[in-house]
């Protein structure tokens, strides 16, 4: 393979073709991951509040639902999605972009729902303890101690969610919905060039994940060093001094 | 008890989830619809556009006018015959097949070859003819082997590479039994193992060779040609099993179309959009003459 040749066969092929690799397959490539994951978060919260709910048959549908998305691939999800459900359900007039739209989302949910589980379970079982013994109810338990908390651990999970979910929109291109894979199929299949398009929408992809994963990184540093923990550090020292009966 | 209970509503539950897959409800109706069609009033064909110049994609256009080639003019006049409105539903390969399987498409255009186990679960339409894009099966390799595999044994003890489940993968086995089979996806994917070195040659479809030769500047024809039986020169159409009276309908439009010699137009014409130069010979003096 010569390497010249490569690089001017991308440039005659992002002359003819700008368009649909920036603005066709980008944008669809966008439009399907926001779907999925906020749909998906949102589906992925209410899947995890029941189970931890105290029914045992709800608990148990959720773990079946939550253990059968994890365990089989997305692309078989996206068949099934795409061929069964719009004859299962034929009174939704949904478009064939929006069904695997759906697919995704109800396969990120499983994820999500686990993030926020094991967000939450990961909180130390001493602060419900405490929250409990000190008079609050349940609910409150949770919304004033538990949660705040648990949203550190949660939220960058969640962003990770989002960047594996916009790679995972390339399988979307099986049914030829637009995405940047599916703007390789296409310039592909009209030019004969592969591996020139390729390299195209690897550095595509690359462009919108990089950014994405130093944004996740970037919060998950300030979660850490946020004020209500470098406080109770503070805290912890004057504390330590104050019992060693020195001086502050 | 309570465990069993759970257990049961659970399988119940799921089972419920696959039985609504197989069982095709016939939409309910209100006008005629003898066709069988999935969607009255409009007729729907998977379309694997990948495939230049059968069927790929027009960049300069958008929505259903993206995809063209011949197949796709061939859709078109088939829907516009039977008064109907044309979607196209592009998808890949094996997709297309499953599509109409599943009824989710009344049929499927995507250069099918005729295959004994295609006609054990599909209704196959009659032949129709794409030029010289199937009647040709041809080998490609990389340019400066010019002259070298011109003969079966030439060819002798060399890696063959053909598309899965394709007419050139039966040709490789039957034509061309000392060379050893490489199997692709698809045919870029193909290519690109071409220039890798994985296989000496590529066995295609002269259309298609054409049009990888148009782009790719490094790959000659070498010159074999395989034979090929009328039964495997042409394409058929795919529908769902049992829709006799829409197959007999496309027959008969596909018969039509041949005596109209349509044809040759159609592949003419994707051809030169597909960017491969029209056929042009030169009189004794140099200059072009068109045909």
């Amino acid at each position: 393979m010569e390497f010249a040749q490569i690089g001017a066969n991308i440039i005659k092929i992002m002359k003819d073709y700008w368009k649909v690799f920036l603005i066709e397959g980008v944008s669809n490539t966008l439009i399907l991951t926001c779907i999925a994951v906020s749909l998906g978060a949102i589906l992925g919260t209410l899947v995890a509040i029941m189970k931890m709910s105290r029914f045992r048959v709800l608990r148990f549908i959720v773990t079946a639902y939550v253990e059968i998305i994890r365990g089989t691939p997305i692309l078989l999800q996206l068949y099934i999605f795409y061929f069964c459900l719009p004859q299962m359900l034929p009174f939704l007039k949904l478009s064939a972009f929006m069904w695997v739209a759906i697919a995704m989302c109800v396969n990120s949910s499983a994820y999500v729902s686990e993030v926020i589980r094991s967000g939450i379970q990961a909180v130390d079982k001493g602060q419900t303890e405490a929250a409990r013994s000190l008079g609050l109810s349940s609910g409150q338990t949770m919304r004033k101690v538990v949660l705040p908390q648990a949203i550190k651990n949660i939220l960058p999970a969640l962003g990770n969610e989002f960047v594996m979910i916009l790679k995972e929109t390339s399988l979307a291109s099986t049914f030829f919905l637009g995405d940047l894979m599916t703007s390789y199929q296409k310039v592909k299949g009209a030019t004969f060039l592969g591996f020139e398009c390729l390299l195209i929408v690897g550095i595509i992809y690359f462009c919108l994940t990089f950014p994405l994963s130093k944004l996740v990184g970037y919060f998950e540093k300030r979660m850490r060093s946020d004020k209500s923990y470098k406080n109770h550090h503070k805290h912890a020292e004057r504390e330590r001094k104050l019992a060693e009966g020195g001086k502050l | 008890m309570k465990k069993l209970m759970t257990m049961i509503l659970a399988i119940v539950m799921v089972m419920s989830l696959f039985a609504g897959c197989g069982a095709k409800t016939d939409a309910p109706t209100d006008a005629p619809n003898e066709l069988g069609l999935v969607t009255p009033g409009k007729l729907t064909v998977s379309i694997s556009p990948d495939f230049s110049p059968m069927e790929f994609v027009d960049p300069s256009k958008s929505g259903q006018e993206q995809y063209v080639g011949f197949d796709v003019t061939l859709a078109n006049y088939i829907a516009t015959e039977l008064g109907l409105e044309l979607v196209i539903m592009p998808m890949d390969f094996g997709a297309c097949q499953t599509a109409v399987e599943m009824g989710t498409v009344d049929m499927s255009i995507s250069g099918f070859s005729k295959t004994e186990e295609r006609a054990q679960n599909y209704n196959l339409s009659d032949f129709y003819y794409a030029g010289d894009n199937e009647t040709e099966q041809v080998l490609i390799t990389m340019a400066g082997n010019e002259g070298k595999y011109t003969t079966a044994e030439s060819l002798a003890g060399l890696k063959v590479g053909a598309q899965a489940a394709s007419l050139q993968a039966n040709l490789c086995t039957n034509q061309l039994p000392d060379t050893e089979l490489v199997i692709f996806a698809d045919l870029t994917t193909g290519l690109m193992q071409l220039k890798n070195g994985d296989f000496d040659v590529m066995a295609v479809a002269d259309g298609n060779a054409d049009a990888i030769i148009a782009n790719n500047p490094d790959i000659i024809k070498t010159g074999f040609k395989f034979t090929v039986t009328s039964d495997e020169e042409n394409n058929v159409i795919l529908l769902k099993k049992g829709n006799d009276t829409l197959t007999a309908k496309v027959n008969e439009l596909l018969a039509k179309a041949y005596d109209a010699g349509y044809y040759g137009e159609w592949y003419a014409a994707a051809k030169e959009l597909a960017g491969i130069g029209v056929e042009v010979s030169y009189d004794e003096n140099g200059n072009p003459i068109e045909g």
